[in-house]
């Protein structure tokens, strides 16, 4: 049709070009249409409260509003680097969250591997529910039965004392706290995080399953030489987007577990912002550590994106 | 300042004393002949008749007391202000107020917040309906909730207890009225006077530039101070008696923990209560034990005219030792320092914790109710080395005023609610014991009972809030020597009022009110934060790390994770991150005082 209408007015581009438009919208408004409430939901709630972020360069007072507090500058960014427990809390941080997302990534796999061979399905389906049940249970909930569980008159230390041995001070050493950590974190999610490994694992063509029994290939080898190359470029997506985490230790899990005692291995961005910035009203400032923790998020997430294109081919854009 | 405590803490004591005797002369009457209850009750009320004439005909069935039961008594209203009650039919002025509320803010069928005995009485009477613009439970929801109320430009007319922090914002922000000339214009006499009794100190909190902007929230006096507590039942099967110094203390507690005689699985009795609140706090707190020293965490001290943060002082190192090795012998739960203030009443409502620095309503009624056979004691507070016996005391004006907003209609009608409520529920001689069927009720047999109602939560302002309700410190401590005094009369011959003022199936609220009356008598103990104002530039700033340093250093030193050592280092670190500068402030603010 635009063809025809082409040799009917070659000089008029524009019209063609519209009625290209309006074809194509003919065909396609659906689609639009469906996007506008998204766009007003993203724009509202995530891009519409940006304009936030600038409480950081003021010294905020909700009662004057964004307009009339008085701007500070860089003021709290330099209070925050210049404050030596900064670099602690930052390290604690990055600990806690990079050992969380690699034990979590390794169990996850594993489990996925083992349950994928499961004959019964019975079974499977059971052992699925069992795992995946402490994830939807919140940490304020896990930690009153985790403290009860560590301290000193607790369950475990019932069993090292029925062993023979001396109690731990789980929850007061700082040698044991970001283990304790770690494994409730894995305990709680591990079953949870299964679930896209699981599905990538039905991906796998089951002619390559049967071509490697035929060729001799016992079980342990198949999961070497089919499961694991299957699911492989799974496991390097995950692990990349996983990277925009690495500063998010888990606000409510450590703050549930965490004491005095053990400030100094447990204390993490989040707690401290809590602790400085919302019990002591000073918005600004834990504005400024949580723009920061999102500035050095989206880096992360950029490279992380870099490298799940490259090793693993996803792409968005 | 801690002269003028003392000497208001003095007068209290001589003022009590006289309030003291003239309650006994006006429970005479009614206590000793029962029949005549109606006739003392109008004794009382001759000073105020022209009230109680109309009054009690436009309440009707809202009028508090209970003048028609036989063995009823009457209320007496304090006076209106000119002009007042309304005359009927006339709208009710709507006033907006923010309130706090909790598990124990409960009301009878058809009652609530906006509207119940209280709230109908007030209406009556002055014309003024409260309306509640919201409330709030927690801590984090009230600083949130105010913040949204400044943010949306939203505020109530009246604001209960705003927090420290947000206050400084309101006035920065030019949100709040000022209330200076107010205070002096309508407040009733008797309740200026009281406050005068305490200097500046019930406006540190709330005043700006010499401008007041808001009235403090009163806390009775040693409301918070502790003396030890203990489980006189265990102690007689063990044949321990209470300990008069630290040595004892610590001998007692470990008997305690030897003979797991607590109600919880083996080997989980508790020596002595204490928590992570290391400091002063308001329920197994471990404060007398530092106060013998001199020192006492997080507090201020006037050493020669200067003053001095007591948590890096070389004095805290004796006591830190001593708890340490405390700690080591096993005298505290192991891992008492995962524990909140709050989790640690459960210690002692499990009867798994016999020993324990509460204040005078310490002896936790729970325990008796979960275990009849509790039976509490207190003693004076253990002598440290040197015969010293020392303890936290706190100021009984507290930060978080009640704050009118910039520009309300009704500051006035405010003021002459509070001055009604203060005259009703602070002379005890009026009788009020709030509502027939909410607060109390009489049962079948004549005798009369307290509901879980009480009536305080109803009311708004610096009186008859949750928690506060007073304007006189020493309030609280009158009543009691009030009531004790009928303790006297046979119960038989006791009226309604006298029953339910002391009505305590337990023991456990008479013991609380011996407690308090001792604490008083012993208020040379209290140790003052000498520095009472609002936080410092430096202190807004820095307290928080400040106080994580000091947290980690004193409690690792006392589990024995960090050498003594430590505390030199915290030192150091505590002066070069910023403490040195607040000391410095603090100087400043004192020499402005004295």
């Amino acid at each position: 049709m635009a063809v025809v209408q082409a040799e009917v007015a070659p000089a008029d581009e524009a019209a063609v070009k519209r009625g290209k438009i309006r074809n194509y919208l003919s065909r396609s408004w659906p689609l639009y249409v469906m996007m506008v409430l998204p766009v007003i939901q993203l724009a509202l709630f995530h891009y519409y409260p940006m304009y936030g972020v600038v409480i950081a360069f003021q010294d905020f007072n909700p009662g004057l509003g964004f307009g009339g507090s008085p701007w500070v500058g860089l003021k709290h960014f330099e209070f925050i680097f210049a404050n030596p427990d900064f670099k602690s809390v930052l390290s604690n941080s990055f600990i806690i969250a990079v050992s969380k997302i690699v034990t979590l990534q390794f169990m996850a796999v594993s489990l996925a591997l083992l349950l994928n061979e499961m004959r019964s399905l019975i079974f499977k389906r059971t052992v699925q529910t069992v795992i995946y049940l402490p994830h939807f249970l919140s940490w304020i909930v896990l930690g009153g039965i985790l403290l009860d569980l560590l301290s000193t008159s607790g369950m475990i230390n019932r069993a090292i004392e029925f062993v023979g041995l001396d109690q731990i001070l789980f929850l007061g050493s700082n040698a044991w706290f970001r283990p304790i950590i770690v494994i409730t974190n894995l305990w709680k999610e591990a079953g949870w995080a299964t679930i896209i490994f699981l599905a990538a694992l039905t991906g796998i063509d089951p002619v390559l399953h049967e071509a490697a029994a035929i060729d001799g290939a016992n079980r342990w080898q198949r999961i070497r030489h089919v499961n694991i190359p299957g699911i492989l470029s799974m496991v390097i997506l995950i692990a990349c987007l996983n990277l925009g985490n690495v500063l998010q230790a888990g606000f409510e899990q450590v703050l549930t577990l965490y004491n005095p005692t053990v400030y100094e291995t447990g204390d993490i961005i989040d707690t401290y912002v809590y602790r400085a910035g919302l019990i002591s009203a000073r918005y600004s400032m834990g504005a400024a550590v949580g723009l920061f923790q999102s500035a050095m998020g989206f880096v992360l997430i950029v490279v992380a994106y870099r490298l799940a294109s490259r090793y693993a081919g996803y792409r968005i854009f | 300042m801690t002269k003028r405590t003392i000497l208001s803490r003095r007068h209290f004591l001589k003022l009590s004393g006289t309030v003291g005797t003239t309650a006994l002369v006006a429970a005479c009457a009614p206590g000793g002949a029962p029949g005549t209850t109606q006739g003392g009750g109008g004794e009382t009320g001759e000073m105020s008749q022209s009230a109680t004439r109309s009054i009690p005909e436009l309440l009707g069935a809202d009028m508090p007391g209970s003048p028609d039961h036989p063995n009823g008594w009457t209320t007496v209203l304090p006076d209106l202000h000119e002009g007042l009650p309304p005359a009927p039919g006339q709208e009710p002025i709507e006033i907006s107020v923010t309130r706090r509320v909790d598990s124990q803010t409960a009301f009878g069928e058809g009652d609530s917040l906006e509207n119940n005995p209280w709230s109908r009485m007030i209406e009556k009477l002055f014309g003024i309906k409260l309306t509640v613009a919201w409330s709030w439970s927690s801590g984090d929801e009230q600083t949130t909730k105010y913040n949204l109320a400044m943010a949306s430009g939203d505020m109530p007319d009246y604001l209960e207890t705003v927090p420290s922090s947000i206050f400084l914002k309101m006035i920065e922000a030019n949100l709040l009225e000022d209330i200076t000339d107010a205070f002096t214009m309508y407040a009733s006499q008797r309740w200026q006077d009281i406050w005068a009794e305490y200097g500046d100190l019930p406006w540190i909190y709330s005043s700006v530039n010499g401008r007041k902007y808001g009235l403090p929230f009163v806390s009775q006096l040693a409301q918070n101070d502790h003396i030890l507590w203990y489980r006189k039942d265990w102690f007689d099967k063990l044949g321990l008696s209470a300990p008069q110094t630290l040595d004892e203390l610590r001998d007692t507690a470990l008997a305690v923990v030897e003979a797991d005689i607590g109600k919880g699985a083996p080997g989980t009795t508790v020596g002595l209560l204490a928590n992570s609140s290391y400091g002063a706090n308001w329920f197994g707190s471990i404060d007398p034990i530092w106060a013998p020293y001199g020192v006492m965490p997080h507090q201020w001290s006037d050493l020669g005219g200067e003053l001095v943060f007591d948590s890096i002082r070389d004095e805290m190192k004796e006591p830190l030792e001593l708890l340490s090795q405390w700690y080591q012998d096993g005298v505290f739960r192991k891992d008492f320092f995962t524990f909140s203030t709050s989790d640690s009443i459960q210690d002692v409502a499990s009867s798994q914790c016999g020993i324990h620095y509460t204040p005078s309503w310490g002896a936790w009624l729970d325990t008796v109710r979960n275990d009849p056979e509790t039976v509490w004691a207190f003693t004076d507070n253990p002598a440290g080395p040197n015969g010293a016996r020392g303890r936290s005391s706190a100021s009984s004006f507290y930060p978080s005023p009640f704050c009118f907003r910039k520009g309300m209609e009704h500051v006035e009608e405010i003021f002459q609610i509070t001055n009604f409520m203060q005259e009703l529920s602070e002379e005890h001689e009026r009788r009020f014991h709030g509502w027939e069927g909410f607060d109390y009720e009489f049962q079948e047999d004549g005798s009369v009972a307290t509901t879980n109602f009480f009536w305080k939560f109803a009311a708004i302002g610096p009186v008859g809030t949750r928690g506060s309700g007073n304007i006189d410190p020493a309030n609280r401590a009158n009543e009691v020597r009030y009531q004790l005094e009928w303790a006297d009369i046979p119960a038989e011959e006791r009226d309604a009022y006298q029953t339910l003022s002391l009505e305590d199936p337990t023991g456990v609220t008479i013991t609380g009110k011996e407690a308090l009356l001792f604490i008083l008598d012993t208020a040379e103990q209290g140790k003052i934060n000498a520095f009472q104002s609002l936080p410092t530039p430096t202190m807004i700033e820095r307290n928080s790390d400040l106080n994580k340093l000091q947290d980690e250093t004193i409690l690792g030193i006392i589990i024995g994770d960090k050498p003594m050592s430590a505390f030199d280092e915290f030192v150091g670190q505590w002066k070069s991150q910023g403490g040195d500068q607040i000391t410095q402030e603090v100087n400043e603010w004192w020499a402005t005082r004295s």
